[in-house]
């Protein structure tokens, strides 16, 4: 019922996300005839179990004429089925004793429900409903594309910086459908038909693009058997999946735009294009990263914030996703600060990433820093669930839970530097000011 | 030939069971659940040490890592004009110790991969178990030692003043010092509001003497989950924080703020907003394990609290389209709670979306709810409770709780089965008894250009307008050439029988009723003598004749008598008073006094205007009288009085005045509030010119 569209600030607090437990996570995975793909993870220490599903689909799967459509549909999944009445998908989950939501990102749409865990057969039967006979009418339609509206009204319009990640795509990408977010046009929305979204649904949400993944208090022979029973009748889908195959071209001059808003105080972002998730040199951006934001000693933290204090915040995170995505240096500036002395400070740090390679103490921090993010991860059903799920839909490898971080370990303080002057370059760069709009500078 | 046939019965066969699998398949119904899972709360070993730290340890070796939340209980402090250090506290103490600069401490916790985050209410980190002793130093040091270094305080104030600017454009900010503001009053902890003024007033020496007042053992629970057994918990506490001294904790009881009297309407204006953030909301009276507790959640759980099914989303979101999320909350505190519905919904739509949030809200209170509906959110309610035992921490938790909260042992263990006894009758009762849809505040942060919709949900027909910081709105133009404070002063007496009839007045006896907050009626009985020896103002309140508040005045003191308990008047509290009551036209006799008259100019209101004149004293009389442009006479009065427990703000309002004979005029009635207390005093009869007997001015 979301679309992710984490604020900037919000996603940089964050540490770098490496899916990994030092404890390793044992699953059981098999397709069925039709094509859908079935992880299962058991674990008995909670009576609950997360059933989810994760179709292969975002916005950038979208006609450019028709953005926003994915989310959109998300939202109409929870309409109901044949066999399901309007409004009663969520008083089933909620009657058991369950929660159940969704969201939708650039490369995927992800459905779950988390359960007491003898309620796991309810799951299978939702969603199965949902992935076979989902029943689309005219009122839910209605209705929705009136709630959409007010979700990009409070998490957009009326958020604020909430335009600031669309901003920044948007001046990042010319050809790659990455050039618009989840949210889409509300003008494409009020224009869509009814035919437009059972194309939707029959081009996507078929078997052969899904992954059922289900993680908790389970049996696995007996879980495999109701898979089999919910999923096996669904027939495969007959049409091929587009996947867009725009490759956005390489930036010889730096893009440098305004954007005049609401809010007060001035945001500087640097955006720069790097390559897919997965890829090696995108985890060695991930850990420059880390040493330019992760924690208060970090270098951005420590020179931007604590000792010139130019800005209330400053990181750098990348946006990882399936195609050649970004990563973002960003500060939020202190009241009667030059936006550009920060963008200063900021490239300073970045420049020096490029010169010296990081000491053996910061090498020796970063690990531990990587190690204590492994231990912490994947501590939460739902949460096991979703990143076997992505690392099937992203890598066709679920075993990455156990494994990536051997390619974060294998990242040396030379690929740090490389990466630095490989994709830190000024020329690749968009640099966007948000500032407020007062009357000195209104058009 | 043996072979083939194997292969084809094979064949067969599965072709039998798969058929029998599909048509096995009942789609038309939803499955049934197995048996119902066990539900096992976790444990947790409750150890003391010997300066009164309070240890709770949970074991869980899922991880290896351990997490330790030093929590300080004491209630809260009331900051006036230096709101915000609390809120800053914790950044600062975590700039510094005696031993360390905040980047040689950022360092050190970094380095080990650990995290540490201090507030002013404790201080919580974790850490993988092999670093713990490093952890757990820095912890301690941090606690101990903290050293809030001048120059760090001064990069603290510019990042909240940046924050603060950055704030004004944020409706969820502004809707949250709103609601905070007129639910609590910024007279009480919970509603106090940082401003730039506030923030410009703290000095690091503050955050020293909070840290001396509050920072004590005998004041801290630590919990401690993960990776470690309970002996071995006790001894790293013992070695770490064994040698931190007790001291005397400060306690101090706060009254809870009411309800408004009646629905009150209050709008932060946004210019350019295109949603409106709504919050309909009061504060309650119940305390975290209250008896109603249970019971109440389930209410809120079906009006709005959690399921998607709640009533709120359904009628505002599923069946409008109103919004995004429409929800409620009930909140129960040691102090003062809160009842908030709440959505945020587009501007044409938001007097529909108020209507429909009242119509709820008033519904769970006159109607019962549907058996399927309470059975539904049991069985939500239920399924959340289990999922949080997904967290080890959580087992923590329920430990702590019991402790600080006092429940019985048996709250958490028992939870389920006292949720599943709920009736409808439980929630018919609560709602009744918590939810006040006649008393309650309607909270708006939205477009300028909704302000004539919201008119119609105030009883008092006023939309209450402030700013980003909760404080009220004020735009003001300059008076008319030639309009002084005076001569709006004494058009105010003219208006009401001349300046010299009043000022010939030998005394006054004023007759009435009062209704007091909760609707308690008292008589009311005010005898003022103005002969310039035997000066006397005497107050009294009774019901059924017995006295239940004496007021006494004169010019050599005063005192104030509530129900047999006596206290005297002083400084500014006397000082006013005496000007105030002792002359039947005071508001001209101020430069003698050394009060300060000022004409602040002319505010509309509503579509009222007022000439705006303030008196002010020496810092501690201030208040700001509005006179009806029209009229001439004073509509209402603000003041604030700088009290023993901070500043605290009444309005009066002055409602009609008609004569009451020798051609003067009084107000018929006088509304006081004090925060959100209420006290209405209604005129029956006054004499003019009465026999006064001296005696009855006596202060001893």
């Amino acid at each position: 019922m979301k679309f992710l569209l984490s604020c900037l600030a919000t996603f940089a607090l964050q540490p770098i996300l490496l899916g990994q437990t030092a404890t390793s996570i044992d699953f059981t995975e098999f397709d069925l005839d039709n094509g859908l793909h079935v992880i299962l993870h058991e674990d008995h220490s909670t009576p609950i179990v997360a059933v989810t599903v994760m179709y292969h689909v975002g916005s950038k799967n979208e006609d450019p004429s028709k953005t926003g459509m994915a989310h959109f549909f998300e939202h109409l999944l929870f309409e109901g089925s044949e066999n399901i009445e309007r409004g009663e998908f969520d008083h089933y989950v909620e009657n058991a004793g369950g929660v159940l939501n969704a969201n939708t990102s650039q490369d995927r749409t992800f459905y779950y429900e988390l359960l007491p865990s003898n309620q796991l057969e309810l799951g299978l039967w939702l969603e199965s409903e949902r992935m076979l006979h989902a029943k689309i009418q005219q009122i839910g339609i209605d209705t929705q594309n009136e709630v959409v509206k007010e979700e990009k009204r409070q998490r957009v319009d009326n958020q604020p910086y909430g335009s600031m990640i669309a901003e920044t795509m948007d001046a990042c990408y010319d050809v790659h459908p990455y050039q618009w977010t989840p949210i889409g046009s509300m003008d494409h929305l009020d224009a869509a038909t009814h035919e437009d979204f059972m194309e939707f649904y029959k081009t996507f949400y078929v078997p052969n693009n899904a992954t059922l993944s289900i993680a908790g208090d389970l049996n696995i022979d007996e879980t495999k058997a109701l898979v089999s029973k919910y999923f096996s009748g669904i027939p495969k889908g007959k049409r091929s999946i587009p996947r867009p195959t725009e490759v956005e071209p390489i930036r010889t001059e730096e893009r440098r735009s305004i954007v005049y808003g609401k809010d007060r105080l001035p945001v500087v972002i640097q955006a720069y294009p790097i390559p897919a998730q997965g890829t090696p040199d995108y985890y060695a951006v991930d850990l420059l990263n880390q040493v330019l934001s992760g924690g208060a000693s970090s270098r951005l933290n420590k020179a931007v914030v604590d000792e010139k204090q130019l800005a209330l915040y400053c990181g750098a995170f990348s946006f990882g996703l399936e195609d050649p995505g970004v990563t973002f240096a960003f500060a939020m500036v202190n009241m009667g600060v030059e936006p550009l002395e920060v963008e200063e400070a900021m490239n300073e740090e970045i420049e020096n990433m490029k010169k010296d390679l990081i000491s053996e103490r910061e090498l020796q921090k970063l690990k531990n820093q990587i190690e204590t993010q492994f231990v912490s991860s994947n501590s939460t059903m739902a949460g096991i669930a979703e990143e076997l799920a992505n690392y099937h839909t992203y890598y066709g490898d679920a075993n990455l839970i156990n494994t990536e971080i051997d390619r974060y370990l294998a990242i040396t303080p030379e690929d740090i530097r490389r990466a630095a002057n490989t994709y830190y370059t000024p020329d690749s760069r968009a640099t966007i000011y948000f500032l407020f709009q007062d009357d000195n500078n209104k058009d | 030939m043996k072979t083939l046939k194997n292969i084809f019965v094979a064949a067969l066969s599965f072709a039998i069971t798969s058929t029998a699998t599909l048509s096995q398949v009942d789609r038309s119904h939803a499955p049934e659940p197995g048996p119902a899972p066990t539900i096992e709360l976790g444990e947790s070993t409750m150890l003391k040490l010997a300066n009164g730290i309070q240890l709770i340890v949970v074991e869980n070796h899922r991880l290896p890592q351990v997490s330790w939340t030093l929590s300080l209980e004491h209630k809260p402090m009331f900051e006036g004009n230096k709101a915000g250090m609390i809120d800053l506290f914790g950044d600062l103490m975590q700039s510094g110790t005696l031993l360390k600069s905040k980047a040689e401490l950022d360092e050190a916790v970094d380095f080990i991969g650990a995290s540490l985050s201090a507030s002013a209410k404790g201080i919580r980190g974790s850490s993988l178990t092999k670093h713990t002793d490093e952890f757990l130093s820095l912890m301690a040091e941090v606690i101990l030692s903290p050293s809030f270094p001048e120059s760090e305080w001064e990069r603290l104030r510019t990042q909240a003043l940046s924050g603060l600017l950055a704030s004004e454009s944020s409706p969820s900010d502004i809707s949250d010092a709103l609601t905070r503001t007129i639910n609590f009053t910024n007279n009480h902890p919970y509603g106090e509001i940082t401003t730039a003024e506030t923030l410009g007033s703290i000095t690091p020496e503050d955050f020293q003497d909070y840290h001396s007042t509050y920072f004590h053992p005998n004041n801290a629970y630590l919990v401690v989950v993960g990776d470690i057994d309970s002996s071995t918990a006790f001894e790293k506490a013992n070695t770490y924080f064994g040698k931190w001294k007790r001291a005397d904790i400060p306690y101090k009881r706060w009254d809870s703020p009411d309800r408004p009297r009646d629905i009150r309407v209050c709008l932060a204006p946004v210019e350019g907003a295109v949603q409106t953030s709504i919050k309909v909301t009061h504060t309650i009276n119940m305390p975290p394990g209250h008896k109603d507790g249970i019971a109440a959640s389930v209410m809120n759980s079906i009006l709005g609290g959690g399921a998607f099914s709640g009533r709120l989303m359904q009628n505002l979101r599923e069946d409008k389209a109103f919004t995004y999320g429409a929800r409620s909350s009930f909140s129960p505190d040691p102090l003062v709670g809160t009842f908030t519905a709440y959505a945020d919904v587009r501007n044409e739509v938001t007097d529909s979306a108020i209507v429909e949030l009242l119509y709820e809200i008033k519904r769970i209170t006159i109607e019962l709810v549907d058996s399927a509906s309470l059975a539904l959110t049991k069985n939500y309610m239920s399924g959340s409770f289990a999922r949080t035992l997904e967290y080890p921490n959580t087992a923590a938790l329920f430990a702590l709780n019991i402790k600080r909260y006092k429940l019985p042992e048996d709250y958490y263990s028992t939870y389920l089965q006292k949720l599943s006894e709920i009736t409808v009758e439980d929630v018919y009762r609560v709602a009744k008894r918590y939810i006040h849809p006649d008393q309650i505040n309607i909270a708006c942060v939205g477009n300028p250009s909704i302000t004539e919709s919201l008119k119609q949900f105030s009883t008092s027909g006023i939309v209450e307008l402030y700013d980003a910081y909760g404080r009220p709105l004020i735009e003001r133009s300059p008076a008319a050439e030639g309009v002084t404070a005076n001569s709006v002063i004494t058009a105010h007496y003219e208006a009401l029988g001349g300046v010299k009839a009043f000022s010939k007045l030998k005394g006054v006896q004023l007759n009435g009723s009062v209704e007091m907050p909760g609707g308690m009626n008292l008589q009311y009985l005010q005898t003022n003598n103005y002969n310039k020896k035997t000066r006397g103002s005497r107050t009294t309140m009774s019901l059924s004749g017995y006295d239940i508040d004496v007021n006494v005045v004169t010019d050599k003191g005063g005192f104030i008598e509530k129900i047999g308990s006596k206290s005297i008047y002083d400084g500014p509290e006397l000082f006013r008073s005496q000007w105030e009551e002792l002359d039947p036209v005071f508001m001209l006799h101020t430069s003698e006094k050394g009060i300060t008259t000022e004409l602040q100019g002319v505010e509309e209101i509503n579509g009222v205007k007022y000439h705006v004149i303030s008196f002010s004293f020496d810092g501690s009389i201030n208040m700001i009288c509005y006179f009806d442009f029209n009229l001439e006479t004073l509509s209402f009065s603000k003041s604030t009085i700088d009290g023993p427990d901070g500043p605290t703000t009444t309005t009066t309002t002055y409602k009609k005045y008609i004569e009451y004979g020798n051609g003067l005029s009084f107000p018929i009635e006088v509304v006081t509030l004090d925060g959100p207390k209420q006290m209405s005093t209604r005129l029956g009869s006054i004499t003019i010119n009465p026999e006064i007997d001296p005696s009855i001015f006596k202060l001893d």
